[in-house]
C-alpha cells in the first residue's frame, strides 16, 4: 500500500473534465485508490465523489493505493496531478 | 461551512464561527463585545457545571469549556451582589473560558462591564435555559462529533436508513434509482459521511456542494434526482440502521452462506453494531424488491416479528405438545 500527499497543479482544480480523465486513468487499476482531502476520503474510481470535494487549484490530496502494479499507477497519478493546463 | 465536514475536529471553533452558525436557530447577542475575543476557540461539546465553580472546585473543568448562567429571580447568580461576583470572576480568571451565555434576564450594565473587565466574552440568549442548553449542546456535539466518510448510497426505505456499499460498478447507482422509481428517498450518493449521535449512527452528503443529490449511472452520466424526481425524493440526513453489501454473486461461498440468517450479521460502525445483510448480485435479480423487504424484515423484527423468531417458537411449541394441528383434520377436506 502507497501513501501519497499530491497538491493539484491544474488551473481550475478537478471539474468535470479533468475529473472524468482521472476516473478513466484510475479505472484501469484493478485495487483500491482512495482521494482524501481534509480527512473526507473518498473512492478513486467513483466521479460524484470526487466532483463533491471540490478540489481546486493548489490544494493538498492524500492518495492511498493498494494492489498490484501499485508503483506504475501512482506514478501516473503524480503527472496528472502535477499538470498546469 | 467546509469545516463542518473535518473528520476529527480536535481543535475546536471560533467564538464568530459558533455565533455565526447558530444564527437563526438560537440567537445570541454579543454583550461585552470586546474586540480580538472572536479567535477564542470551543474545545469541549458540553458546558461545564457552573456550581462547581461557585464552589471553587477546578479540577472538573475542562480548557476551552463554555458555561451557561441563568438570570432569573430564583437563580444563584441573580442573588449574588455586585461584590461577590467580582470575587467570583477574581477566582476563576486563570480558567481558559472562552464565553459565558447567560440566560433570563438581561444582566445589568455594570454586570457585563464586570465581564468585559476580566476578559471573559458575555453572550445573551432569550431562550429559557433548557431550550439553550438543548440548541447549543446539539450543535456542538455535532462540531465534535467522530466521523468518517464511506463510499456507498444512503438511501430512505419506509423509513428506515439504508447504507448499500458494494465495489464500484456492481450497481449500487441503478439500484438507488429503483428505489426512487418505488419512491424512496435518497439521501446521498457515492459520498457518505457518518457520525454518531448518541445510540444513533446519522448519515448525510455533503450538501452544499452543487453535486448534492446526483447519482452518477454508467452510461447515462449524472442525474440530479432533486430537478428529475422532485424534493420528495430526497432527504438531508437521515439514521443509518441497516448495512447492505452487494457482493458478485459468483464469488459468494455456498456452503458457509448462512441462508436463513439464523444469526444476524453486524457490523462495527464508530462503535455501534448495526445489523448487516449481504447480498449476491445475480442477473435477473429484482435487488430493489429485495431491499424493500429487507427493510419491512427490519421493521417486522423491531416489532418482535422476526420470522426466524416466530418459526423457532412453533417449532419449540409443537415439539412440547407432540400432536398434529387439529384443523388438518377439518378444514377444507374435497
Amino acid at each position: 500500500m502507497i501513501n501519497k500527499k499530491f497538491q493539484v497543479k491544474s488551473k481550475h482544480g478537478l471539474h468535470l473534465r479533468p475529473a472524468t480523465e482521472l476516473i478513466k486513468i484510475t479505472s484501469q487499476f484493478d485495487g483500491e485508490i482512495t482521494i482524501n482531502k481534509n480527512g473526507i476520503e473518498v473512492n478513486g474510481k467513483s466521479i460524484l465523489g470526487i466532483l463533491s470535494l471540490g478540489i481546486e487549484k493548489n490544494n493538498w490530496i492524500i492518495i492511498k493505493i493498494e494492489g498490484e502494479e501499485e508503483e506504475s499507477f501512482i506514478k501516473i497519478l503524480g503527472d496528472f496531478f502535477g499538470r498546469e493546463e | 461551512m467546509d469545516y463542518l465536514y473535518k473528520i476529527n475536529n480536535n481543535n475546536g471553533i471560533t467564538i464568530k464561527q459558533f455565533v455565526s452558525d447558530l444564527e437563526g436557530y438560537e440567537t445570541l447577542e454579543d454583550l461585552t463585545k470586546t474586540s480580538g475575543t472572536g479567535k477564542r476557540r470551543i474545545r469541549y461539546p458540553e458546558f461545564g457545571s457552573l456550581g462547581l465553580l461557585f464552589l471553587k472546585f477546578f479540577k472538573n473543568h475542562v480548557s476551552g469549556q463554555i458555561y451557561l448562567l441563568e438570570n432569573r429571580k430564583n437563580s444563584y447568580f441573580y442573588s449574588l451582589s455586585f461584590e461577590e461576583k467580582k470575587r467570583f470572576l477574581e477566582s476563576i480568571k486563570h480558567l481558559n473560558v472562552p464565553l459565558f451565555v447567560i440566560c433570563g434576564h438581561k444582566p445589568l450594565k455594570r454586570d457585563v462591564s464586570l465581564f468585559r473587565e476580566y476578559n471573559f466574552p458575555l453572550y445573551y440568549t432569550r431562550d429559557k435555559r433548557k431550550d439553550a442548553r438543548d440548541k447549543i449542546e446539539r450543535y456542538l456535539n455535532f462540531i465534535f462529533a467522530k466521523k468518517i466518510s464511506i463510499h456507498g448510497v444512503l438511501m430512505d426505505v419506509f423509513g428506515i436508513g439504508i447504507l448499500i456499499r458494494g465495489k464500484s460498478g456492481i450497481g449500487k447507482s441503478e439500484l438507488a434509482i429503483d428505489l426512487l422509481e418505488k419512491r424512496h428517498r435518497l439521501v446521498a450518493d457515492d459520498l457518505v459521511i457518518v457520525h454518531r449521535n448518541g445510540e444513533f449512527i446519522t448519515g448525510y452528503g455533503l450538501n452544499n456542494s452543487p453535486f448534492a443529490f446526483h447519482i452518477e449511472a454508467r452510461g447515462v452520466g449524472l442525474i440530479n434526482i432533486k430537478n428529475l424526481f422532485g424534493v420528495e425524493a430526497i432527504r438531508v440526513k437521515k439514521r443509518v440502521e441497516i448495512i447492505i453489501d452487494l457482493v458478485s454473486g459468483d464469488k459468494i461461498d455456498n456452503a458457509n452462506f448462512d441462508r436463513i440468517r439464523v444469526k444476524p450479521q453486524f457490523e462495527n460502525l464508530l462503535d455501534l453494531e448495526i445489523p448487516k445483510y449481504t447480498i449476491p448480485v445475480t442477473y435477473s435479480k429484482n435487488l430493489a424488491n429485495l431491499i424493500e423487504v429487507v427493510a419491512l424484515t427490519h421493521i417486522a423484527t423491531i416489532m418482535g416479528q422476526g420470522a426466524v423468531d416466530a418459526i423457532n417458537e412453533n417449532i419449540n411449541k409443537s415439539q412440547k405438545k407432540q400432536v398434529i394441528d387439529k384443523y388438518f383434520f377439518i378444514a377444507d377436506d374435497e
